[in-house]
């Protein structure tokens, strides 16, 4: 049986293509989705840079405003309220038309982008309350962030590295992902120093009760000192990324048995930092799905259950991240099949 | 003692979500136009449930994109009966009432033989539904068949996309086993009662 390929049309355009997408190019904002309060603030800014201000009264169904100097002595509530619109408008106009930008916000999420030393680019994210974004595996909801970058000529960037991951748990499942302010980092090897321009077209989704898709396009000057991380923040930034394990932990290597409800890995910890183990976070391996809700660590002993694709499907690493205090260690297991006893 | 293994043995059970290969958990339900839709008296045919939610933007695209609905067509072609399931509780903004979840199918020519309201949850606890979109293929013999993602492409935008239900779909048709039974489904999370 081959691969089963667009095998009748389908009109799937991706994320853009639909309604319900909050957008931000190089300062424009526009959306018909997301929480009704974006809504109206996305579809104020849109006017605005589409229309101009003049336009507004007649975008919103309102009489145009009348001259200042035409202005009754007592200004319907209406009319003020258009007025303070009005103002409000001015100041919006400088912020939305400066591009293209280092920075946007799109709906519940700011997004900065910033070169720092490595050299490397740093992902600002800052949610609102209550919002979270995805980590490199999502769990079982949601989409991890993705990033197109636009190098200046001979540079390359590395994947997307989070920090260490939150759990996310409903009824539904357990997702994993991060809330509150979250710096991702990809590494860039290029000739010599930086120079030039660094883009980078970012899609995200962040989710609440509901789920609203982002995307931003992003830019910055390796020659303008503002666009770039101070040594300081940048050092602890990628100080906290995962990293490899400490002397004082041993981990694995791993098994995996098969049972009737799927396959299960057993990674066993060993060492004086097992007791700061909270929790794994598994990457899940190809041809897999993991159970999430049933990932355990307990008595030294990582549980991981695990249900295969196909007939083909064959394991032989794990990867991931165990959570070690509130440092992240990235874990790569070796596994072998559990012999039968 | 036999109190706490028959506790173990019920928590067991309620946890253990359906595995391809394993009988579908059996049901019976109203779809939206107050027709009688089980599983027992579906036995001869293959079944379709996707669980939906048209609040989430991943529903919204294979909807508007119009993939979704093509999938149901072919499905109806190929002789399987597909049973749309919103499992949405009723506290949830994504909410819709009966009436507003049939327009909003009919809106999007969604072409699925059944819509059924689940807002208790019962029937998604049963199949352990995670994310919308989230589908499973039962069998003919009532056997969990497939159950994941609808394709490889969570995002949209590959321009070739493995087509994992329409390729179980066609293997059932010619009477083999799907080469793929099991992925990750991808999607906004089932907005279940909490």
């Amino acid at each position: 049986m081959g691969d089963h390929k667009q095998s009748w049309k389908d009109h799937d355009d991706g994320w853009f293509g639909v309604r319900g997408m909050a957008a931000s190019r190089e300062g424009e904002a526009q959306t018909t989705g997301g929480p009704a309060h974006v809504r109206r603030m996305k579809n104020l800014s849109s006017s605005i840079v589409n229309q101009g201000d003049s336009h507004l009264a007649s975008h919103l169904g309102l009489r145009p405003v009348e001259p200042l100097r035409n202005a009754p002595a007592v200004i319907h509530p209406l009319t003020g309220h258009l007025i303070a619109m009005s103002f409000a408008a001015l100041l919006l106009v400088p912020l939305l038309i400066a591009s293209p930008a280092d920075r946007a916000q799109v709906g519940p999420v700011h997004v900065q982008l910033r070169l720092a030393p490595g050299p490397s680019a740093v992902l600002t994210f800052r949610l609102q309350p209550g919002w979270h974004l995805y980590w490199k595996d999502s769990g079982d909801s949601g989409l991890p962030p993705e990033v197109q970058w636009t190098l200046p000529p001979g540079w390359v960037a590395g994947p997307l590295e989070h920090p260490l991951p939150q759990a996310f748990a409903d009824a539904a499942g357990v997702a994993y992902g991060h809330a509150g302010t979250v710096h991702l980092v990809a590494r860039f090897q290029g000739p010599g120093l930086p120079k030039g321009t660094f883009q980078a077209d970012v899609e995200w989704l962040a989710c609440k009760e509901g789920c609203v898709p982002g995307k931003a396009s992003l830019q910055v000057d390796a020659g303008r000192a503002s666009h770039w991380l101070s040594r300081g923040p940048a050092a602890e930034i990628l100080g906290g990324l995962p990293g490899p394990p400490p002397p004082s932990l041993q981990v694995g290597p791993g098994t995996f048995a098969r049972t009737q409800e799927g396959w299960v890995v057993r990674v066993p910890l060993q060492g004086p930092s097992t007791a700061l183990a909270t929790r794994f976070f598994p990457e899940t391996p190809e041809g897999f799905t993991v159970r999430h809700a049933e990932v355990r660590l307990a008595s030294g002993t990582l549980t991981i259950p695990l249900v295969p694709g196909s007939s083909r499907s064959r394991l032989s690493m794990l990867k991931g991240v165990l959570a070690l205090g509130r440092k992240g260690v990235a874990l790569e297991i070796p596994l072998s099949a559990q012999e039968a006893p | 003692m036999k109190l706490a293994l028959l506790l173990t043995a019920c928590l067991t059970l309620a946890a253990a979500p359906p595995t391809p290969g394993q009988p579908a958990p059996a049901f019976s339900v109203k779809d939206l136009k107050g027709a009688a839709v089980s599983l027992s008296a579906l036995k001869g045919k293959t079944v379709v449930l996707e669980w939906s939610n048209p609040g989430c933007p991943f529903v919204v695209r294979h909807y508007e994109g119009g993939s979704l609905p093509a999938l149901q067509r072919k499905a109806a072609e190929l002789g399987a009966v597909w049973v749309t399931v919103n499992s949405t509780h009723a506290g949830h903004k994504d909410h819709l009432t009966p009436e507003a979840l049939a327009a909003k199918f009919a809106a999007w020519k969604g072409a699925a033989a059944h819509v059924v309201a689940d807002p208790t949850g019962e029937l998604g606890q049963a199949y352990a539904a995670k994310t919308t979109p989230h589908l499973f293929v039962i069998d003919a013999k009532g056997v969990l068949a497939y159950a994941g993602a609808v394709d490889d492409d969570p995002r949209g935008n590959k321009p070739e996309k493995l087509h994992y239900v329409a390729q179980a779909l066609e293997a059932l048709k010619a009477g083999k086993a799907p080469a793929t039974t099991a992925t990750a489904p991808y999607g906004c999370s089932v907005k279940y009662a909490q």
